[in-house]
């Protein structure tokens, strides 16, 4: 017995199953479009003037295809346009249909590489260390287990870089008498001159301005310095150098912060479970009976751009069909190519579209409408004041 | 294992040629089929009074050669031949079987039918015949696409289909000069 397989009836009943993945079966919308979708398109290749080699469910398949691939150019544009405010929420939230607001935390993701190596926040944790200072000792190993204590890590072991080291003079506005005080900077004498010398304190009456405190704060370092040894450090690879040869009576310990640089070229410091990049960011199919009209026109045209291709490769399985006493060659080429042109113009269409209206187009408009309404405005004539 | 021709693509091909053939084309002919039983022949099974039944309208393709003028002791006359091809599936599906003897008219003219040949397949088999199909080792591959009969113009007078030189002739069947 032969086998007839049936071709387009000229009708059709769709029943939720009939698509091969399902996305929008239960979709009532597409329940009410489904069957007027298919009979549009087999309209459109020539029903009922000609057959078409179709079956119903080849359209259904077709129709589900275009919802999806809208659906898909819409959540691509989407996440191109908003992929810098999506780094690092959450991928459990659909965002299909949602208005992504901006935010600078992918911005301030990108920047937080540099605020560690300022010293300024960033995402790679700055830890404390220690090393034991002994009298006369000036070089000191940063490997050494015994005089080297690390919050993190272990010397000699993990790779550290030293960020600061806490090596410095006391400060100098510690090292003269408060001026509050009046003592030690020679103001007694004035007072007492001024007539306020008896009273206690005497220097609640005297007004010092603060340059008199820097100028004095710095007169100090700059002897320091010039007259003194200085304190410092020379920091080579594993090696610390200090300066002033200690002596033991000054300091015994020296404080730094740190890096372990494992932790700077770990690549993984967000969370997991956060948005990382294109294929991750929680877009599902669309809600076709949320697509307006606009939209679904493009997706029945689409429809009967996949409907003609697929007609095409059928007709064009075989380069020549035999019938009675001859062959004929069917219009299966013509069918793909003309499918194939359309739909790449259906594909460019919808991304021309969507990409004017990205936020930087949109922006560029909003610029180029004040612009041109500036240039509008200097060409009103100007009020003559006649007083 | 057949991979290309199965029974899906055959009835690609089967819907296609009866689009063209019965929708497009649709070519008629009027298919006559030799009544064995009512007709009487000789000790050499010739016979001078063929009976026909009934005539039956066929689609089909026909290929018809010119017309090819004779002259003998008898007089002038002319020969023509045809080739008629049939869609087998649709022969099958009406249960017709196209033999030798019987005739087909078409364009004003009978044809009696020479010889009979259905050998143009589809994917290069017929199921009917192809062995690993009926022995069940494999499914349905290739189809057979045509039954082809190639004929020849008779005379119309030899059938006794229509009824000549009665006077009563029908007033397509006058002669233009009369």
């Amino acid at each position: 017995m032969a086998v007839n397989v049936p071709i387009w009836p000229g009708s059709s009943s769709f029943f939720p199953g009939d698509t091969p993945f399902g996305f929008y079966d239960n979709d009532f919308e597409f329940q009410q479009e489904v069957d007027k979708i298919a009979d549009w398109c087999a309209k459109r290749l020539g029903y009922p003037i000609s057959d078409i080699e179709l079956q119903p469910i080849n359209f259904y398949t077709c129709f589900e295809e275009s919802i999806t691939e809208y659906g898909a150019q819409l959540n691509s544009f989407n996440i191109r346009d908003n992929m810098l405010n999506l780094f690092g929420a959450s991928t459990g939230s659909n965002l299909t249909g949602k208005k992504v607001s901006s935010n600078f935390g992918g911005l301030i993701e990108i920047a937080e590489e540099y605020g560690t190596e300022a010293g300024s926040g960033g995402n790679v944790t700055y830890y404390t260390g220690s090393i034991n200072i002994e009298s006369g000792q000036q070089i000191y190993d940063l490997t050494n287990t015994s005089s080297v204590s690390l919050e993190s890590g272990t010397p000699g072991i993990d790779a550290i870089e030293i960020k600061r080291i806490f090596h410095e003079p006391p400060p100098a506005i510690a090292r003269f008498f408060d001026p509050f005080i009046g003592s030690g900077v020679g103001t007694q004498q004035m007072l007492d001159a001024f007539g306020f010398g008896n009273y206690s304190p005497g220097v609640s009456f005297m007004m010092m301005p603060i340059y008199a405190d820097l100028l004095r704060m710095q007169a100090i370092e700059l002897n320091d310095t010039v007259r003194r040894s200085a304190w410092s450090f020379q920091l080579s690879k594993d090696r610390l150098k200090i300066f002033p040869i200690p002596d033991g009576s000054n300091f015994t310990k020296v404080y730094f912060n740190y890096i372990l640089k494992s932790d700077r070229s770990n690549p993984l410091k967000g969370n997991t479970g956060t948005i990382s990049d294109y294929s991750n960011v929680p877009y599902e199919n669309v809600v076709y009976e949320n697509i307006n009209s606009v939209g679904r026109q493009w997706i029945r045209r689409y429809t009967l751009a996949l409907a003609k291709e697929m007609l095409g490769y059928i007709r064009g399985k075989y380069s020549a069909l035999p019938i009675p006493n001859a062959e004929i060659t069917l219009n299966g080429a013509d069918l793909v190519s003309a499918a194939q042109t359309e739909k790449e113009g259906l594909i460019t269409e919808l991304k021309e579209i969507l990409d004017t209206m990205s936020r930087q187009a949109q922006l560029e408009r909003k610029q180029a409408e004040a612009d041109a309404l500036q240039s509008q405005f200097t060409k009103m004539p100007m009020k003559i004041y006649i007083g | 294992m057949a991979l290309f021709g199965s029974a899906r693509d055959a009835s690609l091909v089967r819907s296609v040629n009866r689009e063209l053939v019965n929708r497009y084309i649709d070519t008629e002919v009027a298919f006559y089929k030799l009544d064995l039983n009512a007709t009487n022949s000789n000790i050499y099974g010739e016979s001078d009074n063929k009976v026909y039944y009934g005539k039956m309208k066929m689609p089909c393709l026909v290929l018809k050669e010119s017309k090819a003028a004779t002259a003998d002791e008898y007089g002038l006359d002319y020969t023509r031949t045809g080739t008629f091809a049939f869609l087998r599936d649709d022969m099958k599906a009406k249960n017709i079987i196209i033999e030798e003897g019987d005739v087909l008219e078409w364009d004003g003219e009978f044809y009696e039918i020479d010889s009979v040949s259905a050998s143009e397949y589809f994917g290069g088999r017929n199921p009917s015949r192809d062995i690993g199909f009926n022995t069940g080792e494999r499914g349905e591959f290739g189809l057979s696409i045509s039954v082809k009969c190639e004929a020849h113009v008779t005379r119309r007078s030899s059938l006794n289909i229509q009824e000549l030189r009665t006077g009563v002739n029908k007033e397509s069947n006058l002669p233009r000069n009369l």
